[in-house]
């Protein structure tokens, strides 16, 4: 059978082209930036998705990960001894300066190394159990990046002061920066932090009554907040998106209107200077279906080949962008294959006028010279 | 023998009002294996609206069309489209091949729109275009082939269904004496080996030789001007020159010997 959409298509292949090209443009904008709401936000609750804890415990109106509130350790104290919390453990955030060679920003997180809840992950070097031992520090692999011979057991500087690498991970990250582990003692000799704790998450033994544990924290502690883990997962994200990578949707939405203006102009564009080629198909006995599914047929397959340009340039640059900054875009299959779906209905929404044009072309012009 | 085309006193106005124009004026015409008729005519006389609402192209204001006793415009849109596609072969004065398409595609589509497809569309696309001695140019695009070439092309997808019809706008406008002649013979082939009906519209006195009935369209009125059976209406001269003015000459000879009976082969058009 012959394609007609796709001869139409191929027989001007500089502006097919040139079409896939601007089509991929407009979908990288609109992909590479949904990947980095992803990477960003993934890395952000990072910590609650791992911790699996029930309950995280904040102090007044602070409500998320990225807005550290301070918790007397008596909060921490509480939870521990309440019926039905199987484990609560405290976590510290500041931002720190690690000196290697020079000095790189890092998110310092201070963990009980006992405790479940917050633990390293994808060890690539070292025992997490020497992060018990005073001034030791674990340290993503990302805030080693081109420093010149580090070893595990070497001494570096953060914030002014030595500790002792004792572990190397990989993949621990915030939205902008690489974490560092310490105890909660070096943390306070670090940042000068005595007596209070930024976070306290709760994870509950089988069958405990949530609400229960909740209402017995709260009572005669006003000041408290406590949060399930999913409106605390929420809130970080929420938090993000009103910190500025809100805009990234703005970006988002941008790229997917240019993409389907592309489609709208070039669908346009050739079917205008086909009409005639319309008229004789429908002359000949093209059924107005036949003429549908040939505009439909030219938007889905510039969108699809368009798509795929754009995608691969997605990859690329995200590639060259984790390789300089280390900031890591996600692609859940499950988006990119929604972004894709998103793409072709807009391609199809864009293809309605010129499948109006070419269906109500009137086909007695092919007796016209 | 049944007609494959009944045209019953179809009229087309356009317009209304003071620029109200009858272009076809209670034309009756029937079409049977195996004939050729000639439609003459001056320019704007109708002629290309005719052929059009023969063609299942333009809904008539009054009257009716019918290709093996069936209504063409009473069918549902899909079904005018798949009879155009399988009984009418249709032959432009612009050839109107489809440029982004090689030769042996324009064919193949014609054959794709009529349910054939994959190697038999190919084979049969291959077959007649041999026929109309265009094998050797199955992979160019028209852009690249004479007026005659295209105007081949153009018959070989006319014929590529089988069509029982031809309907042949200007068929030789574009081409020159040889290229002209050359497809005169291959229509009124068509008429006599495959059994076609052909009606061709044209200026053209070279066709006159191969045409079993002559009429004239003038004013919307259509009149039979000659029969190959009464000889004696017309004698077309040997090589006329292609001239539109010429043409009208003739046509206008022979509309002066012209019978003025209505026509034997005119339909009984249902009432």
């Amino acid at each position: 059978m012959v394609s007609i959409a796709r001869e139409i298509l191929l027989h001007d292949k500089m502006r097919f082209l040139i079409t896939v090209f601007s089509l991929g443009f407009a979908i990288l904008m609109a992909v590479y930036d949904i990947g980095m709401f992803f990477g960003v936000t993934g890395d952000s609750v990072a910590l609650v998705d791992r911790a699996g804890a029930e309950l995280w415990v904040s102090a007044g109106d602070q409500a998320h990960l990225n807005a550290p509130s301070f918790l007397p350790k008596s909060a921490l104290r509480r939870a521990r001894h309440l019926a039905g919390v199987e484990q609560a453990c405290a976590l510290d955030f500041s931002v720190g300066n690690l000196k290697i060679n020079d000095t790189r920003p890092v998110q310092v997180l201070g963990i009980d190394p006992t405790c479940a809840l917050f633990q390293p992950w994808d060890i690539q070097a070292g025992d997490i159990g020497a992060l018990r031992r005073k001034d030791t520090l674990v340290v993503d692999d990302l805030a080693l990046r081109g420093a010149n011979l580090v070893h595990l057991g070497d001494i570096v500087e953060l914030n002014g002061q030595e500790v002792r690498l004792v572990a190397i991970t990989h993949g621990n990250k915030s939205f902008s920066s690489p974490q560092v582990y310490t105890n909660l003692q070096t943390f306070e000799r670090l940042t000068g932090q005595t007596d209070q704790v930024n976070f306290v998450a709760i994870r509950l033994k089988p069958g405990a009554d949530i609400d229960q544990i909740r209402h017995t924290l709260l009572k005669g502690s006003a000041d408290l907040e406590i949060i399930p883990a999913g409106a605390f997962r929420s809130a970080t994200i929420m938090g993000l998106i009103s910190q500025g990578v809100g805009m990234i949707f703005v970006i988002v939405f941008v790229g997917l209107v240019v993409g389907m203006l592309i489609i709208t102009l070039t669908m346009y564009t050739a079917t205008m200077e086909m009409l005639r080629d319309f008229a004789i198909l429908k002359a000949l006995g093209a059924t107005q279906a036949k003429i549908w599914g040939i505009v439909l047929e030219q938007a889905v397959t510039k969108t699809a080949v368009g798509f795929a340009v754009g995608l691969a340039a997605t990859l690329g640059v995200n590639y060259l962008v984790e390789t300089v900054s280390g900031i890591t875009g996600r692609f859940p299959p499950l988006v990119v294959a929604a972004c894709f779906a998103l793409m072709v209905l807009l391609a199809i929404f864009g293809s309605l006028i010129s499948i109006r044009k070419a269906t109500q072309v009137d086909p007695a012009i092919v007796f016209r010279a | 023998m049944d007609a494959l085309l009944e045209v019953c006193d179809v009229s087309m106005v356009f317009g209304d009002g003071s620029s109200r124009v009858t272009a076809v004026d209670g034309a009756s015409l029937a079409v049977y294996p195996g004939e050729v008729i000639l439609i003459l005519g001056p320019s704007g006389s109708g002629k290309t609206t005719l052929l059009s609402i023969m063609g299942g192209l333009l809904r008539p204001t009054q009257g009716e069309v019918m290709i093996n006793g069936q209504s063409i415009y009473d069918l549902p849109d899909g079904e005018t489209s798949r009879l155009r596609c399988r009984e009418i072969g249709f032959v432009f004065q612009s050839f109107n091949l489809l440029n982004f398409l090689t030769v042996r595609k324009n064919v193949e589509v014609m054959l794709n729109l009529g349910g054939v497809s994959g190697r038999q569309a190919r084979q049969r696309a291959e077959q007649l275009l041999s026929q109309v001695k265009l094998d050797h140019r199955l992979d160019f695009y028209p852009a690249k082939l004479s007026g005659g070439e295209r105007q081949r092309v153009s018959i070989a997808r006319a014929l590529a269904n089988d069509p029982q019809l031809i309907l042949a706008d200007e068929p030789t406008g574009n081409l020159d004496s040889a290229n002209g002649r050359a497809v005169v013979k291959i229509l009124s082939e068509l008429a006599r080996g495959r059994r076609c009906g052909v009606v061709i519209v044209t200026h053209d006195s070279r066709v006159l030789d191969v045409a079993d009935r002559v009429l004239y369209l003038a004013d919307g009125k259509l009149n039979l001007v000659s029969q190959a059976d009464a000889p004696e209406a017309y004698t077309p001269r040997s090589e006329p020159p292609v001239v539109e003015d010429t043409i009208t000459a003739v046509s206008t000879q022979m509309l002066l010997v012209a019978n003025s009976e209505p026509p034997a082969t005119t339909p009984a058009c249902p009432r």
